[in-house]
């Protein structure tokens, strides 16, 4: 099994598209965190107005904090789009150009060449987000410096910034679970499709159908929120409450666990017993 | 001489297509067999199955004795195979391809042996060439070099001289003698090219719809073949007459008319023929095997 997971990232890390995902990130960091750099004060400034004229504002603001977390928030647009380049081409990728056969023949049971790619599809997407993470703090730590957390949600939050490495780094844990399920799905995606295309428009349209459900807040859809995998996708931002609602947040991994189980679940039951035709 | 695979009475049902049907045939070690067969005629089908690509729908796959499960797939580790086009990562060089094979098929040292069989392929000079940048002959050569790199005692080739020029086609049938020649490999070979299978197989089989119509010695079908003469004449309602009324055995496929007859009583037919008044254009005891298929194929359909 080891043996066929390290030939999985063999052949990711040979994919150019694997380093668009690594590519954008670094993008997507170094664009925001240098606009913060030039323009930041004035957003702020737009955004703290009215609180500047009740409070008394010391220190900078803008810290390597803040900007982590505003990156962090923007995982949900950004990151399962990354992540389908990859994992939704796992193992459709190969039905379509045809070295799924080379793969089968070979004397590996289809449940250990499946859980490679997952393994393979895991490990791509927690680099992904530990780059993103790793980026965003070190790249803001060098422009701005280290500060206190300022979260303005239903009022405004101020974190000591020596009570936020553990908030950090179990919102990412969280943030990670997340993308994990969207890893999930599109390799369940993958495994029922001949066409690499195919897992990574459908992960998408299916998450921002999901979302739209989870925005437009309809009553008749309130009962089924709880149960829809994206309405979880931002639970991390518990942990930048006061008071954390840890019941809440447990749910919430249990839930996105459920579904990375379910996808999984399926995506393999379908890859073992399908007919090899491509 | 061991039996190396044992199909028997294999079916497989796509929906309600059943493209095999109660297929049962034996490749015994040594053999390089034939498996014949038009398009769509279920080959494919059946050599999927065997590599477990394909699942059955019921029947049995004994491969060394012992039947195939499809949970257990230790098998294929004596297995090598090329399925129809010869696909490869690209982006990686031959080296890297092989390398990557080799590693999943448990082999050790990989690099001599790679180098090894670049070389009876005639690669070598390439193995550090991404794949993306081959000709077709050349991915079909290493499609050969992947299929017994790791010494399998089976290797199975799906119609490999697709694709390839008279040169290629010429090159490739003599390494699949080679490859059962000097390392003993027992070749399971399916192609469209008849006069290949009639070159280099000892015995062979033919399937069309899914069905066995014919198996045995290469040579033998060829000496039922003699003992069928096709016939044409200017008037064929009245050579179909004559025959009738002469009492020869005859059949017509694809509006040609065969007789069943023994070579020494061909002038004896022609004269009976010319006396009831039949105009011969050709009398023809063709002997290969591509009349012999179309025909048997021909048969099945109707």
């Amino acid at each position: 099994m080891f043996k066929i997971l390290k030939i999985e990232l063999f052949k990711i890390l040979q994919r150019p598209r694997t380093y668009i995902g690594f590519g954008a990130i670094i993008f997507i960091v170094l664009a925001f965190e240098v606009s913060m750099y030039f323009q930041g004060k004035a957003i702020v400034s737009f955004i703290l107005e009215n609180l500047e004229k009740s409070f008394r504002m010391e220190g900078s603001i803008i810290n390597a904090n803040l900007v982590t977390y505003i990156l962090l928030n923007s995982i949900m647009i950004h990151i399962p789009i990354l992540i389908c380049l990859v994992s939704g081409d796992l193992i459709s990728g190969e039905s379509s150009s045809g070295t799924i056969r080379l793969l089968l023949q070979r004397p590996f049971s289809r449940l250990q060449v499946f859980g490679a790619k997952v393994g393979a599809g895991f490990i791509y997407t927690v680099a992904l987000m530990v780059l993103m993470g790793l980026f965003s703090y070190g790249l803001g730590s060098f422009l701005f410096g280290n500060g206190d957390l300022v979260v303005v949600k239903k009022g405004i939050s101020v974190f000591n910034s020596n009570d936020l490495l553990w908030r950090f780094q179990l919102a990412f844990f969280t943030a990670l679970l997340s993308m994990l399920v969207v890893t999930s799905l599109s390799i369940m995606i993958s495994a029922f499709s001949n066409n690499s295309i195919v897992p990574i428009v459908g992960t998408i349209a299916i998450i921002i159908i999901l979302n739209v459900l989870s925005v437009l807040g309809y009553s008749v859809f309130e009962n089924i929120l709880p149960f829809i995998f994206t309405t979880h996708f931002n639970k991390w931002q518990y942990l930048f409450e006061y008071e954390i609602r840890y019941s809440e947040l447990y749910s919430s991994l249990i839930v996105q666990g459920i579904y990375i189980i379910i996808f999984l679940s399926i995506g393999a039951f379908h890859f073992k017993n399908k007919d090899i035709l491509s | 001489m061991n039996k190396i695979l044992e199909i028997n009475h294999l079916n497989k049902l796509f929906g309600d297509f059943q493209a095999v049907k109660d297929l049962s045939f034996n490749v015994y070690e040594g053999d390089i067999y034939g498996f014949l067969g038009p398009n769509g005629a279920g080959k494919s089908t059946t050599l999927r199955m065997i590599l477990g690509l394909i699942y059955p729908s019921s029947g049995e796959i004994m491969f060394l004795g012992k039947k195939i499960s499809h949970d257990c797939r230790g098998y294929l580790s004596n297995l090598g195979a090329l399925i129809e086009r010869p696909d490869f990562y690209g982006n990686l060089s031959a080296y890297d391809n092989l390398r990557i094979l080799a590693e999943l098929s448990g082999l050790g040292n990989v690099s001599n042996r790679i180098d090894e069989v670049l070389e009876e392929v005639n690669l070598l000079s390439r193995k550090d060439s991404r794949v993306k940048t081959f000709s077709q002959g050349m991915k079909q050569r290493l499609g050969i070099a992947q299929a017994i790199m790791h010494n399998p005692k089976l290797v199975i080739l799906d119609e490999p001289s697709n694709g390839l020029d008279p040169q290629g086609q010429s090159d490739m049938r003599s390494l699949i003698r080679r490859i059962n020649k000097d390392r003993g490999i027992t070749v399971l070979f399916s192609s469209h090219i008849l006069s290949e299978v009639e070159e280099i197989c000892n015995r062979m089989i033919i399937i069309n719809n899914g069905t066995k119509i014919k198996e045995g010695n290469a040579a033998n079908l060829m000496n039922e073949e003699s003992l069928n003469v096709l016939v044409k004449a200017t008037d064929k309602n009245l050579l179909v007459a004559s025959l009738g009324a002469v009492n020869l055995n005859f059949t017509i496929v694809s509006d040609e008319v065969y007789v069943a007859i023994q070579e020494m009583e061909i002038p004896a037919m022609i004269s009976k023929l010319v006396g009831r008044g039949v105009d011969i254009l050709e009398v023809n005891q063709n002997r290969n095997l591509e009349n012999y298929f179309l025909k048997m194929t021909s048969k099945s359909d109707v």
